[in-house]
């Protein structure tokens, strides 16, 4: 018998009320497990806990920025290498280096970027890792 | 009368008279020789015919005694040849020979010779018998011994008939006949020749008077003519010449005197002019003569002068000297204003007091080579006292110190300066110091810079060369001290009134300024530099600036600005929590040269600030503005997309309008957070090689359902060979195409064409062109294409949305990388834009922002 594939978990960093239900709803309609986090403190704590395969992180946030949580989050040992999408409006190059240089694997305009566009980014990044 | 004339012509030629007499005379000699030979010839005939016939006698002679000799031979023969009857015979007939020729002989001889001939012919007679004799013996063959006895009888005989007959007979021919005959010949001969030559002789003679009559006959008209020519010579032109005759000489004679009468009226004519010209002579000499009376007093007169010139020119010359010597004087006169009027005029170009004191060393320096100048200057802008030492000859450091304590003693005695001492005296050398050296100064004098009682320093000349302690140099040298004194007056006056006025207005300015000297010091500090830095004392020099100043090699930054004289601008120096722009600038006076370094510091706290929140707000807005869309976008999406329940067609389409309104929004963002940065300069220019032909026609694939909904045909003129990738920033060529084509679609009418096209321009520049047939931009509206947010009202009327901006933002990204911009249209025609950009590409630009690519 066929193992059911496992729902990939995963967590998206985002403050604004409206955007993070979009986002779920459609991850979610694509088969992903979606897990919320409203500031950057919550980000960190659901990662350690829930242990998702992919984050997507917002960069404006309120508690820590998404710089700061992408750092925290790469000092764990064992979730090192988990995708993380930057999902942002700020579209600087400052902060688009900056988060390479802080190990975020891609950069995504939020307004620039259809909810499919979105889906199969995490999906590239989820199979690749 | 034919005779006569040949007679007259013929014979009155000489030629033919002398020709005549020489024939006459050969003809006779001739005829006489001729005579007389013929006549001495016939004698000669008799004697040749006398020596013929005794020739003949003499053969016969012979003739007989060769028969005599035969008959012996014969009968030997016989004797000897077995007696050969032949041989006998032939005895008899030689015998019988013999006498028949002696008979004739005999018959024919003269009577002298008859006798011996007779005895000749008994004894020959006895010959025969005695042949015959030996022939009766041999036929009786008597002995041959007795035949050989008569033999020798014989031979006896006969040699007595041979020498005293025969030869005897001969002889008498000989002496008879051919000897007379011979001597008659010769006198004969001789006789012929004296004839000969007497009656020559007298040939002689008369050809002689021949030739004599023939001379006469030629001479006496030539002398006659001579004694003519003589006359001539004379001058005497009166002759008279009785020729005759009218051979050459008469002739010759003829023509002479049609000379003489020529010669005559030509001498006539010439004696006449002669004449003249001695009366004209004798006119001009008279004239000579009393010119040259007149000459002579002239002369007289002139040595007279001659002679008080001399006395004038040895005043002259006593006064040349005198006026020499003066003007040695004078040159030297004029060598010292030169070099004052030169020291002058380069005093009025220092602008400095250590410029001023090496003008000033230099002029001495040329008046005393051998010398060492101390120079005391207080120095009213930094309010010091300083000394500067010229060595134009190195000096040991003792002597040094001598001269420098004797100058001291004199500036405090004289008071030259309030306020001084040795300590606060700042001491500069130009020159060596040897130990070693032996110079000392022979003779010194001090002057001080003076002007209208006021002491401004002093200088000391030190003469190390007594031959030059000249005091007559003196005088120059208190003439150059005194310009100096002037100008240095009017340096420090210059100086300190440019420096109050430089002063105040620096001090005025919100910037900060310092400014050093090429040794480094610092000259100035403002009010403004000194709060920017804190400084609450001024530092010396640049060293004690450095420290606070937190600029990396700012002291090699100085010296290159010094050295290269160009400006070097430094961006975001932060001192003490506020942000400056600082300049270092090369300080250049009137002649250009580097006279020090300034620094101009700005304060841009304020504008960083306006900057920073500029950058927050365009960062803060664009987030905040995005967050909403972002949301409506994403709902609006899944509305559209049925995933929250199907809607009908008419939901769908205002959906969709939403939809659209969102996106358009969305655009607008961007547009504005792009111009916000390219406004700002900071756009980063990161050019790569980049092929334009594949990227025009990835733009165009990218836009073909743009161009497909509204059926735009867009043609792409490849150029034929590949190009070479060009150095370009992938996403900003790709704005401007993607730009350009959209728009040049977009205003096409429907089912139109665009054409686009690559070309190289003047081989330094790429040119992208792009044209459209469609609505044009009209002539007014042209020059306003390229603002910000402004589109035609045709463009509008066409096309409902569009941010204006485009064609905004491709200058400013085709300026930004040195290319050109424009376009040529007409309304309702269509337009073509052309992008001009350089082969080498777009230069690489270092900035923090990225244009948001639509």
């Amino acid at each position: 018998m066929p193992k059911k594939k496992k729902k990939a978990k995963i967590l998206l960093a985002e403050d604004d009320k409206f955007i993070s239900l979009a986002y779920k709803d459609g991850l979610e309609r694509s088969g992903f497990h979606v897990i919320v986090a409203n500031d950057g403190v919550e980000a960190i704590k659901k990662f350690k806990s829930e242990k998702p395969d992919l984050v997507l992180l917002d960069i404006i946030m309120p508690q820590k920025n998404g710089f700061e949580v992408l750092e925290e989050i790469k000092k764990s040992k064992k979730q090192k290498n988990i995708p993380i999408i930057i999902l942002s409006n700020l579209g600087q190059d400052t902060d688009i280096k900056k988060s390479r240089e802080l190990g975020a694997s891609d950069y995504l305009i939020k307004s620039n970027f259809s909810m499919s566009e979105v889906v199969n980014k995490v999906k590239k990044y989820l199979d690749k890792h | 009368m034919y005779w006569k004339k040949i007679k007259s012509f013929w014979l009155s030629r000489i030629g033919i008279k002398i020709v005549l007499a020489s024939l006459l005379v050969s003809v006779m000699v001739v005829v006489n020789t001729y005579f007389i030979i013929a006549r001495n010839l016939k004698e000669q005939k008799n004697s040749y015919t006398e020596v013929y016939n005794s020739i003949l006698y003499l053969s016969k002679a012979f003739e007989m005694m060769e028969s005599f000799d035969h008959q012996r031979m014969f009968v030997e023969q016989y004797v000897y040849e077995g007696g050969d009857q032949t041989k006998k015979d032939r005895y008899i007939k030689e015998k019988k020979l013999f006498n028949k020729i002696f008979k004739n002989y005999y018959n024919h001889s003269c009577n002298d010779i008859k006798p011996l001939l007779i005895k000749t012919k008994d004894k020959l007679n006895e010959y025969n018998h005695l042949l015959e004799e030996i022939i009766f013996l041999y036929d009786k063959n008597v002995d041959y011994d007795l035949i050989k006895e008569k033999f020798i009888e014989i031979d006896k005989v006969e040699a007595d008939i041979h020498n005293n007959y025969l030869h005897k007979i001969i002889l008498h021919i000989k002496h008879n006949h051919i000897e007379p005959a011979e001597n008659n010949i010769l006198t004969i001969t001789q006789k012929t020749i004296e004839d000969i030559l007497i009656s020559n002789i007298f040939i002689i003679l008369l050809s002689v008077l021949l030739g004599f009559l023939v001379s006469y006959s030629i001479t006496r008209p030539i002398y006659a003519l001579l004694g003519a020519i003589r006359n001539v010579s004379r001058g005497n032109f009166d002759f008279k010449i009785n020729i005759r005759s009218h051979d050459e000489i008469g002739e010759l004679s003829f023509a002479f005197i049609d000379m003489a009468k020529k010669l005559k009226t030509a001498n006539d004519k010439i004696k006449e002019y002669n004449q003249n010209l001695r009366k004209e002579i004798h006119i001009k000499t008279q004239k000579l003569a009393n010119a040259l009376e007149a000459l002579k007093k002239d002369k007289k007169e002139l040595e007279e002068q001659k002679l008080a010139t001399l006395n004038i020119l040895e005043d002259v010359s006593e006064s040349q000297k005198k006026l020499q010597i003066l003007n040695n004087k004078l040159k030297r006169r004029e060598f010292e204003l030169e070099s004052l009027k030169l020291l002058n005029e380069e005093l009025t170009t220092v602008f400095s007091i250590e410029e001023l004191l090496d003008v000033v060393s230099k002029y001495l320096h040329q008046i005393a080579k051998n010398s060492v100048c101390f120079f005391a200057i207080r120095d009213k802008l930094r309010d010091e006292i300083f000394v500067k030492a010229y060595l134009f000859q190195p000096i040991s450091e003792k002597v040094f110190k001598e001269i420098y304590d004797e100058f001291f003693v004199y500036l405090k005695k004289k008071k030259i300066f309030s306020k001084m001492s040795k300590d606060n005296i700042q001491l500069v050398l130009n020159g060596q110091i040897d130990n070693q050296s032996q110079q000392y100064p022979k003779a010194s004098f001090i002057l001080p810079f003076k002007v209208s009682n006021n002491f401004l320093g002093a200088v000391h000349v030190s003469f190390l060369n007594l031959k030059k302690a000249r005091f007559e140099y003196q005088d120059l040298i208190k003439a150059i001290v005194a310009s100096a004194s002037i100008a240095l007056d009017k340096l420090q006056t210059l100086i300190l009134a440019q420096h109050s006025r430089t002063e105040s207005l620096i001090n005025s300015l919100l910037n900060g300024v310092i400014m050093f000297d090429k040794d480094s010091k610092i000259v100035f500090v403002n009010p403004a530099a000194s709060s920017f830095l804190g400084l609450k004392t001024i530092p010396k020099n640049l060293d004690g600036l450095l420290e606070i100043l937190p600029i990396k090699n700012l002291k090699k930054i100085i010296q290159d600005v010094q050295k290269k004289g160009k400006l070097i601008f430094l961006d975001d120096c932060q001192i003490q929590n506020r942000y400056y722009e600082l300049y270092i600038v090369p300080v250049k006076d009137y002649g250009r040269k580097n006279v020090g370094v300034a620094f101009i510091i700005h304060d841009i706290t304020q504008r960083k600030q306006i900057e920073k929140m500029k950058s927050e707000f365009v960062s803060i807005t664009s987030h905040q503005l995005r967050t909403p869309l972002t949301a409506i976008k994403l709902f609006s999406d899944m509305l559209v997309n049925g995933n929250i329940g199907n809607l009908t067609k008419k939901q769908k389409e205002y959906v969709n309008n939403i939809r659209q309104s969102t996106e358009r929004m969305i655009k607008l963002v961007n547009d504005l957070l792009n111009i916000s940065r390219i406004e700002s300069g900071r756009i980063a220019i990161n050019p790569q090689p980049v092929d334009l032909i594949e990227l025009i026609e990835s733009v165009i694939e990218s836009i073909r359902p743009l161009s497909n909904n509204k059926r735009v045909k867009i043609i792409f003129n490849k150029p034929k060979r590949k190009w070479p990738k060009i150095n370009l920033d992938q996403n900003l060529i790709r704005q401007v195409v993607n730009n350009l084509i959209v728009n040049a679609v977009r205003y096409s009418y429907d089912g139109g064409k665009v054409e686009i096209s690559l070309h190289k321009y003047l081989s330094k520049y790429i040119l992208i062109k792009v044209k459209d047939y469609g609505i044009g931009i009209s002539k007014k509206q042209q020059d306003k294409i390229f603002q910000k947010f402004f589109r035609t009202d045709a463009a509008v009327k066409h096309v409902a949305d569009g941010s204006g901006l485009g064609l905004y933002v491709s200058k400013m990204i085709i300026e930004a990388s040195g290319g050109k911009i424009w376009f040529k249209s007409k309304k309702n025609k269509g337009t073509t834009f052309y992008v001009m950009l350089p082969f080498s590409g777009m230069k690489p630009k270092k900035g923090d922002r990225n244009l948001i690519v639509n």
